[in-house]
């Protein structure tokens, strides 16, 4: 099987190029990893997303609203 | 793609065991969208959707939309549980309740955190997906919650040990024992916003369906995972208990309680005998769409371990529910949950399933109607011989009450009917002289039974509507294993075990005991007949007669029959057991449970007292559980005590208490001891010692070890003096209840060594608190009852016959041939009932009777006392051990 890992590291000082994109995340130094195949079904109304769209994962902020922990392209 | 978690004193990252959030970011329109993972599940991948440091998920499917969806709740004013299946675009529940307006008081979540927006404190922020709240609002309101529906198959909910609120995340309502299927067994208590309840442990389930919108209290026993199932897919059943269980039929059923979103084309069960049934193995189809069914299963072996699933399948497949395992019952295996019977007198009968039907496995000797009226007693010839069709009597065969213990009642046919009239329905629907729950079995019902037993003809077939003799081998198959004339015993392959009571002629003559079995049937000929059945021993057939003998007049015998279906759900029925085994400070009693009361029995045992009624206020044991015979041991009696005993079954229901009996602890010449078989021997009481009064006849030790039976002359020939072994003189077992056994030396010692101590030591072959008497204790006897010849003497250290009229006394006053009946001065009641020689030859019968001692002249042979019926003395001589001589054991 092909497994190809999306694996992007980016701290939350970084510029991720995208100037739309608002999600940062913190490296805190303990994580979860998350394994992404190329060939799984990740779609928007069922169309599979373009290159260049991001996934982010979110956690609940405290007071409410959700924070990202890490996102990849 | 790593997702952080949060270090000890920071703020940002995954909480342990938070659910993971997922957004999709399309470049192309800068547009950001909720979306909906599903995991690879384990082994596949470590974890799924929760957070954990060094985890490591993998993503299966993630998904978006566009569209938005919306779910209207509907709050109460005041208290309630509430929940959604949206994930919110805006979480917080100060935004997820921003609809609701100034109305919110206060809102809590699982853990007591609040939004208490009066005062500004919000310590719950987002909703969690899964959870519920509790909310009080000042009046009633709906609230919109806008976000994207979950998939309730993908977002498996951790619920913790104890209290909680838990959430419905499915879009229609279904039944809440098919959602926590799961997990039912760690649940305690489930309660929703109105207060009704699910409480698993009693069977309690007022909330019955779980609604979208409604949060849930739940308690359970330890942290467990729920996933829901997803709004369409398989239909959920489970599989209901197994019920009237016989040798080849059982009835099992299911309930289809959703049916997964499409329509339930066909259900039912289906088993095997290996486990995991499938539709591959026996089926039935029992109908459609949801909700409960049963099925009778037929066509089963006897004895047979059988695995058993309900089914339900929709157009997406078939699901199964839980598997049961049930045993169907042995060939004369008594009715399930009920092996006995009592009727109003108190008699106890054992029970057998045979096919369909459950039958008293012994003729009825009731004497009194269940309402306790009385049924005439007739012992006088002339006066039975005056009786007509319509009157109704009752007598023992030639008026003998031990006829009775073994053949029960002779009935007219008006006495076993009482005023009903005469049918042959599929029940009778006649109780008449059977118990409360039985009924007489009508000519039909005789049928059933022939076809079941019969090897060749089954049921229905023409063969039984004839008449006389019918089938092939059904009389044979019936018959009991003993007690039939020229020991032309049946098989008893069906445990209906039946003896040869004979009847009586309406003359007044008792006719054919021994030789054949007569029963009525509720059916009437004629005015003045009734279809019976009988069975000669002499023929395979079972016979069904018209004429003289089936004259509603004559005296036959009764079967009773169980009326179908499940009994009422009651009390336990329970007997009390005879007392034996009486010793000065402890007994042997027990009990029968007859019947369970529909559920199971949780203690059995015995309460006794010494002023009567005893209850479990009262001295008790706890024995065991089930149905069906126990024993239980009474301790701490005092001497010469009267005591009131009643055995007792506890169902779930309540306790049930036998009748109560009497007895008083050991007392030499009225106490009675038992053996291992339950063989019942009178004690006497003479000088200082207590003797059986009767040989003993056990073929067991008190430890249950068999002892061999050697019949064959030359085999009794080839015995060794060490082989154990006994036998019946002339092998005539009806010998065993007037004279006992005859055993070899080894036999009565039980392998013990020699001894000539007072008392022996030697319990061989004796029961618990019994042993074999030593040469001294003979002689103590025999010094107690010679009139001449006290102890000590030296006239009883010789050999030979001794004494003056020791022997004498000694004897019974009847059954010695040649004037020699003694005169049981003492009741040592001793009879003649020979011996058995090492050549395998029988002798002395009617003249003669030997006892073994403990004491052993040498390796071969050993001491003995002999009486005559041509002597007044007492011998004691040395005789080769493997003689078979008589015991009489004396109490420790």
């Amino acid at each position: 099987m092909k497994n190809l890992f999306l694996i992007l590291l980016i701290l939350a000082t970084i510029n991720t190029g995208y100037s739309q994109l608002s999600w940062t995340y913190t490296n805190t130094g303990v994580y979860h990893t998350i394994q992404i195949q190329e060939s799984i079904p990740v779609t928007i109304d069922g169309v599979q997303v373009s290159i260049g769209d991001f996934i982010g994962v979110f956690y609940n902020l405290s007071g409410g609203g959700l924070a990202c922990a890490g996102y990849a392209q | 793609m790593l997702a952080y978690g949060k270090q000890t004193g920071q703020n940002s990252g995954f909480s342990g065991e938070e659910r993971f959030k997922w957004k999709i970011w399309r470049t192309s329109d800068s547009s950001e969208f909720i979306a909906l993972p599903s995991y690879f599940q384990p082994p596949v991948a470590q974890n799924t959707n929760w957070y954990s440091n060094n985890g490591a998920s993998s993503l299966s499917t993630l998904k978006a939309t566009s569209s938005t969806d919306t779910q209207n709740i509907n709050l109460p004013q005041g208290w309630s549980f509430f929940s959604t299946y949206i994930i919110p675009f805006e979480p917080n529940i100060d935004s997820v309740c921003s609809s609701l307006s100034s109305n919110i008081q206060i809102a809590k979540n699982g853990i007591g955190h609040v939004y208490w927006p009066q005062y500004g404190i919000n310590v719950i922020g987002n909703l969690i997906i899964g959870e519920g709240y509790q909310i009080k609002l000042t009046s009633a309101l709906t609230m919109t919650v806008e976000g994207i529906a979950v998939e309730p198959e993908n977002s498996p909910i951790i619920i913790p040990q104890g209290w909680s609120f838990l959430g419905y995340l499915r879009q229609n309502s279904a039944p809440l024992v098919s959602m926590m299927n799961p997990i039912i067994p760690d649940i305690i208590i489930i309660k929703n916003s109105i207060g009704s309840i699910y409480w698993p442990q009693w069977g309690i389930n007022f909330i019955e369906n779980l609604i979208p919108g409604e949060g849930y209290q739940i308690k359970m026993n330890s942290s467990q995972t729920l996933t829901y199932p997803g709004q369409t897919g398989l239909p959920y059943t489970i599989t209901t208990n197994i019920t009237n269980i016989t040798q080849s039929s059982a009835t099992g059923g299911g309930q289809v309680s959703y049916d997964g979103g499409f329509p339930v084309t066909a259900r039912g069960i289906c088993w095997n005998t290996i486990g995991n049934p499938t539709l591959l193995d026996s089926v039935s189809v029992n109908g459609d769409g949801v909700g409960l069914f049963i099925c009778n299963i037929i066509g089963l072996l006897p004895d047979t371990i059988y695995y058993l699933r309900a089914y339900a399948t929709n157009s997406t497949g078939t699901a199964y529910g839980n598997e049961v395992t049930f045993s169907t019952l042995a060939l004369g295996a008594p009715c399930a949950g009920m092996p006995g019977i009592i009727d109003i007198d108190y008699n106890l009968y054992n029970t057998v399933q045979i096919g369909s039907q459950c039958w008293m496995k012994e003729n009825l000797r009731s004497t009194h109607y269940s309402n306790g009226t009385a049924v005439p007693y007739i012992s006088s010839g002339s006066a039975w011989a005056l009786l007509g069709a319509t009157d109704k009597a009752y007598c023992y065969h030639d008026n003998s009450l031990e006829m009775a213990a073994i053949y029960g009642a002779l009935y007219t046919w008006a006495a076993v009917m009482n005023n009903s009239g005469s049918s042959n329905n599929v029940p009778s629907g006649v109780q008449g002289i059977c118990p409360i729950g039985w009924h007489v079995p009508s000519d039909e019902e005789w049928k059933i039974l022939e076809g079941e037993v019969d090897s060749l003809y089954d049921y229905p077939d023409a063969e039984w509507d004839d008449i006389g003799g019918r089938g092939y081998d059904a009389g044979f198959n019936l018959r009991a294993t003993y007690g039939w004339h020229n020991e032309v015993n049946g098989p008893d392959l069906y445990g209906f075990s039946a003896l040869p009571g004979g009847g009586r002629h309406n003359n007044g003559q008792y006719f054919n005991d021994g030789w054949s079995a007569l029963w009525w049937s509720t059916t009437q000929y004629s005015s003045i007949e009734a279809w019976g059945r009988h069975i000669y021993y002499e023929f395979g057939y079972i016979g069904r007669s018209i004429g003289t003998s089936n004259s509603k007049d004559y005296g036959r015998s009764v079967r009773c029959l169980r009326n179908p279906g499940t009994p009422q759900p009651g009390l336990p029925v329970i007997y009390t057991d005879s007392v034996n085994n009486i010793s000065f400070t402890s007994a042997l009693g027990g009990g029968m449970v007859a019947y369970n009361g529909g559920s199971q029995i949780i203690d059995r045992g015995i309460c006794w007292n010494t002023t009567g009624n005893p209850t479990l206020s009262d001295t008790f044991t706890v024995d065991s559980l089930g149905t069906g015979y126990f024993t239980s041991i009474l301790t701490g009696l005092s001497p010469y005590a009267l005591y009131y005993v009643k055995a007792y079954a506890t169902n779930s229901l309540g306790t049930a208490y036998g009748q109560e009996i009497s007895f008083i602890s050991f007392y030499c010449g009225i106490s009675t001891v038992a053996d291992y078989e339950g063989n019942i021997y009178n004690t006497v009481k003479i000088g200082n010692q207590c003797w059986m009064k009767e040989n003993m006849r056990t073929t067991h030790y008190s430890d249950g070890t068999s002892i061999q039976n050697i019949a064959s002359t030359s085999d009794w020939e080839d015995l060794l003096y060490t082989d154990k072994a006994y036998c019946h003189y002339n092998n005539d077992s009806t010998n065993a209840n007037t004279f006992g056994l005859l055993y070899t030396w080894l036999t009565a010692m039980n392998g013990s060594s020699s001894s000539s101590l007072v008392p022996s030591g030697v319990q061989g072959i004796c029961p618990v608190g019994w042993h074999i008497p030593s040469e001294f204790e003979w002689m103590i006897l025999e010094g107690e009852v010679d009139s001449l010849y006290d102890l000590p003497s030296s006239i009883w250290i010789s050999a030979g016959w001794r004494g003056y009229d020791a022997g004498l006394n000694l004897k019974a006053t009847t059954g010695w041939d040649s004037g020699g009946n003694g005169t049981d001065l003492y009741g040592f009641s001793a009879k003649p009932g020979g011996h058995r020689s090492p050549s395998g030859n029988f002798g002395g019968i009617n003249s003669t009777t030997t006892f073994w001692t403990s004491y052993s002249y040498y390796s071969q042979e050993a001491y003995f006392r002999s009486l005559s019926s041509t002597y007044d003395q007492i011998r004691r001589e040395d005789i080769d051990k493997n003689y078979g001589i008589s015991v009489r054991c004396l109490k420790d």
